[in-house]
């Protein structure tokens, strides 16, 4: 039973952290829906002499457009980028801007921007600089840190490095920490 | 919501993609070198030319039909009753009873409500969270909690992630069960998504 | 004069005993209110036939008190019984089956402010 827990577990973990591509999904589905609905509407509507006429229309005006090399030309354009675009969100795993582990009993998914925030006041805590001059940034596997220094006072970048490793490591999650120090200070 | 379903969804973006490109690659064709378009150009005309000349030569046993009337309609209900039966499968199985058992005399079932006074309830009177809310999905047959709780900027999350275990076991306990629960600890609401997780004091 | 013994006259009630809708609707959200400590206007309860059997829907929220209460599966399957028992004693109707949900706490005695 302990086992089978684990893994629906770290199932619904992992679905939480990956991009489901639903949206995207939903939204060419509902038009290829509404392209299958108006082609069997228009089969019927044939039959009947006035949508007979209103298709036949319909179809000159496409296919004269179609005849149009600007169209053509925009019309390829568009159909190449949105395909290519479809392609590329169909292929790319996609990361949402979150971390996510197994804790002890729950499945724990934190947004990388708590995280930032967490590094980033452990930072200014060690380097005992002001919040505004402490700002971070987390991404897969890194946390970026970057520091405005007082003028005059020296920051210790391997200080700085450890605390907001070790932020991050009091809830779980290892990442590296890369931390920039401007060379313009703040006089204050 | 399965790994099946996530491939499904890619599945429908690829096969979208390819028919737009393939569309795209249609209306370029005058653009096109004309070595590069006649290796593909003929058989494909030809292609299309033998697939309308088939259709057209379908016929229904009742009254008279164009084939490629017929071809139409079919072709688009197929589609139209695949793409339903896609989108109807794509939210997740939310469910309001938590908690479902039954016995000779009847059956018991427990509403969501229970569980936000169990769980979220004590997260949200915290001074560091400023909301909490729990929602409850039907996963391959049992039933998962999902917790969100928005912390307060400069809330200790380790003691939150501790407290909202605790919260967990009284609930494990006053179910008697051990539901799959995921927590997420979330940014605080509205432009997020826009919002770069760069944090710019 | 009958060869078998003659039964000793034993005190049973001829008739029947018909209570109202209300008066049977009233009983039971008095036994489920007993029993589990919540207002009798906070909960919700509906007698139904099921082939020819008493069948009661009851929804009522939960009673969180301070401790121990049992899992909710047992208080839950408590609460049946003891309806199912009050029944039988007091209206001498026999109750098929009960389905009763659990929606919304009370906390002991305090109200929540809202």
């Amino acid at each position: 039973m302990n086992g089978r827990d684990r893994v629906a577990d770290r199932r619904l973990l992992r679905r939480e952290l990956r991009a489901a591509r639903t949206g995207p999904a939903v939204v060419v589905a509902a038009a290829l829906l509404v392209a299958a609905l108006a082609a069997v509407a228009g089969s019927f509507w044939i039959a009947d002499a006035s949508g007979a006429s209103a298709i036949r229309n319909g179809a000159t005006i496409v296919r004269t457009a179609w005849g149009e090399s600007s169209w053509r030309a925009a019309a390829a354009v568009a159909a190449g980028i949105v395909g290519i675009a479809l392609i590329v969100l169909a292929f790319t795993p996609g990361r949402r801007r979150r971390h996510g582990r197994a804790a002890d009993r729950v499945g724990l998914v934190v947004d990388d921007g708590l995280l930032a925030d967490a590094a980033a006041r452990a930072v200014a805590e060690r380097c005992m600089l002001p919040a505004a001059q402490v700002s971070a940034t987390v991404t897969a596997r890194r946390v970026q840190v970057r520091i405005r220094p007082t003028s005059g006072v020296l920051v210790d970048p391997a200080g700085a490095s450890d605390a907001a490793q070790r932020a991050l490591e009091r809830l779980g999650f290892e990442v590296r920490p890369v931390v920039t120090v401007a060379t313009t200070g703040v006089v204050g | 919501m399965t790994s099946s379903s996530r491939i499904l969804n890619r599945a429908v973006l690829l096969v979208a993609g390819l028919l737009a490109l393939a569309g795209g690659l249609l209306a370029a064709r005058p653009f096109l070198p004309e070595g590069f378009v006649t290796t593909w150009w003929r058989p494909v005309q030809r292609a299309i030319a033998d697939a309308l000349s088939a259709v057209s030569s379908w016929q229904l046993p009742w009254g008279a039909s164009d084939g490629a009337r017929i071809a139409a309609a079919s072709a688009g209900l197929v589609i139209a009753v695949a793409m339903i039966a896609f989108l109807t499968t794509r939210r997740r199985r939310r469910t309001r009873t938590m908690l479902a058992f039954a016995d000779g005399t009847g059956t018991t079932s427990v509403d969501e409500t229970i569980a936000d006074a169990v769980l979220t309830d004590p997260l949200r009177r915290r001074g560091d969270v400023l909301s909490s809310r729990i929602k409850g999905y039907r996963i391959r047959g049992r039933t998962a909690l999902h917790l969100s709780v928005v912390p307060r900027s400069g809330a200790d999350l380790s003691a939150l992630l501790a407290e909202t275990e605790r919260a967990v076991a009284g609930w494990d306990a006053l179910s008697g069960t051990r539901a799959p629960v995921v927590v997420h600890f979330a940014d605080r609401a509205g432009f997020d998504r826009l919002r770069s997780p760069t944090r710019a004091w | 004069m009958n060869g078998g013994a003659t039964p000793i006259a034993e005190t049973v009630q001829r008739g029947r005993t018909t209570l109202t809708g209300r008066a049977l609707h009233g009983l039971a959200v008095g036994i489920v209110a007993g029993a589990s400590g919540a207002e009798p206007r906070e909960i919700s309860l509906r007698w139904d036939d099921a082939n020819g059997g008493l069948h009661a829907t009851v929804t009522l929220p939960l009673v969180l008190r301070d401790a121990t209460g049992g899992t909710l599966e047992e208080q839950g399957a408590a609460l049946r019984m003891s309806l199912v028992a009050g029944m039988a004693e007091r209206a001498g109707r026999h109750v098929d089956g009960v389905d009763l949900r659990f929606s919304g706490v009370r906390r002991g005695n305090t109200r929540r402010v809202r």
